[in-house]
């Protein structure tokens, strides 16, 4: 029983924690010796240690014993994920540097090796990945990134763009690369080929993969559930690479699929709405890339050369993107009615006797806006 | 034969008494005739006991299996399933709990979430919640009734979901890495399990902040910490944990984020 009182306890500044205390029991120790291997750089005994808490050994591993879970953690992985915290707090940069390179050669080994893996160690793994945030440390996410290109570009039986008629096995292993590759992946916020861009055969590849894929679902050529997964996932990668691009065309073609009252456009709509809640929350966590998606976006709704309405559903996603999507929702109905009243306007040309309309009275002031 | 009463209270795995309470509740919570609202039946403790009487040296075999055996959803329990309250049923929990278990939208979503370490408060497609309520091994926790305090500590303490577990110099541990709770609504009518009052073998863990409920209510008490000032205690169900997939009705949930 602790003796600091509740107001104490919130006090304690976590920086100071100290690293040398002798721990008081089992779960302390492994915590302890776990966090000195990080900062002692010792990557193959700490990549044992890793495997043996993931695989649920409870054989003690270079003298640590993994401990029963603490209260709140709810499996292995997230009771790894709390070191790294503990280590990303107190142990500076090259012990931090030593857990991702071991998570990350490690979940290398996994992918590649011809030898079994427990699913609960790959499956760690790559949550592991998600919670070390490796896109933070640049170089390793250039090593895990090429990597991972290299599985999708090598060791598939068609090309990558072709990943929708990949037998089961092969796309699985397929998008589970490629939802590796995207999640060590930040916002491309350059052109190709430029600093900040990624190789143009890259970008070019993961269009065609979304484009061939969306044009099977627009062909209704595709209906299973897991195929609309590998489509939005296919529609992250296309956000990542080409976030314009993504706002001028192909948003607005996912929105077109949602429409209509039939169950597989519902399903389709549901997932959709799925996925816009969760770039509600990230967006704003990059603003340059939501600039430029938005940019894309504000091109398409103010194309002059537009000869159709938009998409009503593209409403149902930009509701998540609070502020904005509010602005960019009433653009489009703006847009949309002046576009109806022109419409409309041709068609009372044809037929002089019509009443004239005076809608676009309503919207002129969009004209010299 | 041993019975399951004598096997449990001698139940110590780290040899550091962490599972006290959760033994004491046990004891307390056993239904007899100076006890008729305690929540382990008669039919449970039979059952019990008959998970003690095994051939192999009459001792209980995994006592942590046979206490998930008896948890309140299961048949074994004896348990009643209790009337739906008219208002949604609210599960709280850790943020990384939340998008790791709950949402589970694969790594580069699980990536993102990590990276804001937040979520709006919001409504969320049924079709982006793709996890589970909870493991499959441990019961789903439930609250209603009144609102949520704006603060998300204050909830975590007020449903006992605080971390206890402190390094020996007293500083918090794994709360390290919490920022906040999530609450996720789910409306009486779309919810896809029975519901119960709770028992203390569905509270069987290290540190146990539970205490039964002893009374005819239909529902237990969460108990906090009288120590800490201002707390309000809940009104708590359990129920089997279950994918958001068995949620048939294409609907939003309310999800409320409360930060530390």
């Amino acid at each position: 029983m602790s003796l600091i009182s509740p107001i104490e306890d919130r006090s304690v500044n976590m920086e100071s924690t100290p690293t040398a205390v002798a721990p008081a029991n089992a779960y302390w120790t492994y915590v302890e010796g776990f966090r000195s291997l990080a900062r002692e750089g010792r990557p193959d005994r700490l990549a044992d240690v890793l495997l043996a808490r993931l695989d649920g050994l409870e054989q003690p591993v270079h003298d640590l014993v993994s401990p029963r879970l603490a209260h709140e953690e709810p499996d292995r992985v997230q009771a790894l994920a709390n070191i790294f915290h503990h280590i990303q707090q107190h142990d500076g940069p090259a012990a931090v540097r030593y857990f991702r390179q071991t998570v990350v050669e490690q979940l290398l080994i996994a992918l590649t090796t011809k030898a079994s893996v427990p699913p609960e160690r790959l499956d760690g793994l790559q949550r592991l990945i998600a919670y070390c945030q490796i896109e933070d440390d640049q170089q390793l996410a250039e090593q895990m990134r090429l990597s991972l290109w290299g599985i999708l570009t090598s060791q598939l039986e068609k090309p990558f763009p072709e990943i929708l008629s990949l037998a089961p096995k092969a796309r699985e292993r397929a998008r589970s690369a490629f939802d590796l590759w995207l999640a060590v992946t930040p916002p491309v916020l350059g052109e190709p080929n430029c600093e900040d861009g990624l190789y143009t055969p890259q970008v070019e590849a993961i269009k065609a993969a979304f484009i061939q894929t969306l044009h099977k679902f627009e062909v209704r050529k595709v209906s299973s559930r897991d195929n609309i997964d590998l489509l939005l996932l296919l529609y992250r990668g296309v956000m990542t690479a080409a976030p314009k691009l993504a706002g001028q065309d192909y948003f607005w073609r996912m929105c077109k699929l949602a429409e209509g009252n039939n169950q597989s456009n519902k399903e389709f709509l549901s997932h959709w709405r799925g996925l816009w809640w969760e770039y509600g929350q990230v967006l704003d966590t990059w603003p340059e890339w939501k600039m430029l998606f938005i940019a894309g976006l504000e091109d398409q709704i103010l194309d002059d050369e537009r000869e159709h309405e938009l998409p009503s559903t593209a409403e149902k996603a930009l509701t998540f993107m609070s502020d904005r999507g509010e602005e960019l929702i009433r653009l489009i109905r703006m847009r949309d009615a002046r576009f109806m009243a022109g419409k409309s306007r041709e068609e009372a040309a044809e037929k002089p006797a019509a009443p004239s309309s005076n809608v676009e009275s309503i919207f002129r002031p969009m004209k010299t806006a | 034969m041993p019975l399951f009463s004598d096997s449990i209270e001698s139940y110590d795995p780290d040899a550091d008494g962490s599972f006290q309470t959760a033994i004491d509740n046990i004891v307390l919570d056993m239904k007899g005739d100076s006890n008729p609202y305690g929540n382990i039946t008669s039919i449970a403790q039979e059952s019990l006991n008959n998970g003690c009487n095994h051939p192999h040296g009459g001792r209980c075999v995994d006592m942590e299996k046979l206490v998930r055996d008896h948890h309140s959803h299961q048949k074994a329990s004896g348990a009643v399933a209790r009337n739906k309250p008219d208002e949604d049923l609210r599960r709280v929990v850790p943020f990384h709990t939340f998008v790791d278990y709950h949402h589970k939208g694969g790594v580069k979503a699980l990536a993102n979430l990590v990276r804001v370490g937040a979520v709006k408060t919001t409504t969320i497609p049924i079709k982006a919640m793709r996890g589970s309520t909870g493991r499959d091994t441990d019961p789903s926790w439930w609250t209603f009734g009144p609102p949520p305090p704006a603060n998300g500590q204050q909830y975590a303490d007020e449903l006992a979901l605080t971390v206890e577990h402190k390094h020996p110099t007293g500083a918090p541990a794994d709360a390290a890495m919490i920022k906040g709770v999530v609450e996720v609504r789910i409306p009486p009518s779309a919810f896809p399990r029975d519901i119960f009052k709770p028992s203390a073998l569905d509270a069987f863990c290290r540190n146990s902040k539970f205490e039964p409920n002893l009374s005819p209510d239909d529902h237990g008490w969460t108990k906090p910490d009288i120590a800490k000032v201002g707390l309000v205690s809940r009104p708590e169900f359990v129920s089997q944990s279950f994918a958001y997939s068995e949620i048939k009705d294409d609907i939003d949930l309310d999800v409320t984020y409360l930060s530390y």
